[in-house]
């Protein structure tokens, strides 16, 4: 079907849309409506509100000068498609994360001492490839393909991080991206 | 609420008839968008999905016109300019701040579109998107459409060359949840953008030196690759890695997803262990039919030097003990009985493989595999088979070895141990 036909065809459901408010250009010539979306399906991807301290065998790091540590934890991302048969595109889901600082702290944990060790509860329908990736550059949780069954779960990412010798005490912040790539956005 | 600004080089003349007409398409590509699902969006209405102990920010971004399947693809002689528009929008249930900007477009380990950071400077076909940063609130509902414009300098070469644009949620989402590490957490969605300059077009790769690395505690082989040439590739292939006897410990396929032209990146493959100290080498072979590529790498050396990381078992997966016994005797041999005892002190493995390598007077005569789809729970694992060669026990000295492959999620088996039995079956 080419687009025109496409666009024809859903002009008569458009006008279920509501276009409550249409304003006059601003003098920046910004044009302002309001749409609502009426039961088209979505893709949702975003972190879940959990438990994400890291530990090490259930306890806070205790890092020393002379023994590194290897603590780990656990993620929450929620996915939800309620999109239509035949309407489903691929994606793939990806984390990256920055180095971890301290305030006064002379040894920041760089973004290769963390690492995706699992991912856990993925359909059998989605492929889970992060596994056993430090994250040094982003990586990818999980991928689905076109057409695919629709995935709505919670998938938990065991992440690791490798404290090493050394390591001042102290209350390290980082930043973890959640990144989700419909795969038609490979150019 | 939808507003929309267009880009500087594009200044709208549009009566209000043309406006409101726009605004209608708007909101049908709004439809289909969320109909493609080409973007994060949540859906309110009919979502009977559980919801969030706390309200997420949820992004709609995508090409304002439908069929552009998620991204943005030209085709540009150097001088000539395009212009596209991209709709932003909150499609969350709560007010949001989101920052959207353009930045390098990267090729990520073992292949894939990637993009630089919100901070990272813009180099090469980024710099020829007008579409400066800019942070945008939008209550739920509230969007804009973007137009923006796409200038390829003159003097370009020919080539395809990617870049792209990103909207992520301007606030960093974070909590206290006490512990010695927090995080910020952001969300982001990526448009990725294609400008094809007309002339002739190949991907060339190329290889680098091998080496081991250990990352987050994580032993694995780094390879770098480059492709010199001047549009992507999707290389599939093969990799061996032998040890210095000439004996394969590792061996798989590679699957690498786009390198496109101009960059670098590097082929990552994991392993259970560190490999042993020693020198290695490393066989490449990749091909890409559809661009009628092929790579033969042969002998890359590699050196690798005792791991100092202290949190990596230098070998949780081990043979812990084996027996050969001949039945029903020695003298009388119709069958080789092989029982063997796996331990394993690190995380479950899920598919393992244990195959015997026979030898007859010196030379290997068959690989039997004893056990395939090995599972191996944290303890230890009991394997036992009977093995009769495919020709019969002939004369000479048969001689066994045991070999402990770990296969990865792409097929890569990787060589954990090794058992050589002493005991050899000698048929006159």
């Amino acid at each position: 079907m080419n687009r025109y036909a496409r666009i024809w065809q859903v002009l008569a459901i458009a006008l279920l849309i509501g276009v409550s408010a249409l304003l006059p250009a601003s003098a920046s010539d910004e044009t302002r409506i309001t749409i609502t979306l009426q039961n088209v399906g979505s893709l949702s991807v975003a972190w879940l509100d959990s438990e994400r301290t890291f530990l090490v065998n259930g306890e806070e790091p205790g890092v020393s000068s002379s023994s590194p540590a290897r603590a780990t934890a656990e993620f929450a991302i929620e996915i939800r498609d309620t999109r239509a048969d035949g309407e489903r595109h691929g994606y793939s889901v990806a984390i990256a994360a920055t180095a971890f600082t301290a305030i006064g702290s002379t040894t920041p944990l760089a973004p290769d001492q963390l690492a995706v060790m699992s991912v856990a509860s993925a359909p059998a329908t989605v492929s889970p490839v992060g596994a056993g990736q430090s994250l040094s550059t982003a990586v990818t949780l999980l991928t689905v393909e076109d057409e695919a069954p629709p995935v709505t779960t919670t998938i938990t990412v065991t992440v690791a991080l490798t404290i090493v010798a050394g390591t001042m005490p102290g209350a390290y912040s980082g930043r973890v991206t959640l990144e989700v790539l419909p795969l038609q956005a490979q150019p | 609420m939808i507003h929309r600004s267009d880009g500087s080089n594009h200044a709208d003349s549009e009566k209000a008839v043309t406006r409101g007409l726009r605004i209608c398409f708007l909101a049908i590509a709004l439809f289909l968008t969320a109909h493609h699902g080409n973007a994060m969006s949540q859906d309110a209405a009919s979502t009977p999905a559980p919801e969030s102990p706390v309200a997420l920010p949820s992004l709609l971004f995508t090409p304002a016109i439908t069929g552009e399947e998620g991204r943005f693809r030209a085709t540009l002689e150097p001088g000539e300019s395009v212009t596209f528009s991209a709709v932003l929008a909150n499609n969350g249930e709560i007010p949001f701040r989101f920052v959207s900007y353009a930045a390098d477009a990267f090729s990520a380990r073992n292949g894939g579109f990637a993009l630089r950071e919100l901070e990272s400077e813009p180099t090469g076909p980024t710099t020829w998107l007008d579409y400066p940063t800019e942070t945008y609130e939008f209550d739920p509902g509230e969007g804009v459409e973007r137009a923006f414009a796409i200038a390829v300098p003159e003097g370009t070469p020919p080539g395809e060359y990617v870049t792209g644009i990103a909207m992520q949620t301007a606030d960093p989402f974070t909590q206290d949840e006490g512990g010695m590490f927090q995080f910020e957490q952001i969300n982001r969605t990526v448009l990725g953008i294609a400008i094809i300059v007309p002339g002739e077009r190949s991907p060339i790769l190329e290889t680098g030196t091998p080496e081991m690395v250990v990352e987050g505690g994580i032993p694995g082989v780094l390879i770098p690759i480059a492709n010199t040439g001047n549009s992507r590739t999707e290389p599939n292939g093969q990799i061996d890695i032998r040890n210095s006897s000439g004996d394969i410990v590792l061996t798989g396929p590679i699957q690498l997803g786009p390198i496109y032209g101009g960059h670098a990146t590097e082929i990552h493959i994991g392993l259970p262990a560190p490999l042993a100290p020693g020198e290695y080498s490393v066989d490449l072979r990749l091909s890409d039919p559809d661009h009628g590529l092929t790579l033969e790498a042969s002998a890359l050396p590699m050196t690798v030097t005792e791991t100092e990381d202290e949190t990596i078992a230098s070998s949780p997966v081990t043979i812990s003990s084996a027996t050969l016994t001949p039945l029903p005797d020695a003298r009388n041999v119709q069958l080789a009985l092989i029982e063997a005892t796996i331990e394993n002190l690190a995380e479950p493995i899920g598919n393992a493989q244990l195959t015997v390598v026979v030898s007859l007077d010196g030379q290997e005569v068959e690989r039997f595999a004893l056990s395939q789809s090995l599972s191996l729970p944290n303890g230890a694992t009991s394997v036992s088979g009977r093995y009769l060669p495919l020709t019969g026990w002939t004369s000479g000295d048969w001689r066994f070895e045991l070999v402990l492959e770990t296969v990865g999620s792409g097929g890569v088996a990787t060589v954990v141990d090794r058992h050589t039995f002493d005991e050899v079956i000698e048929i006159p």
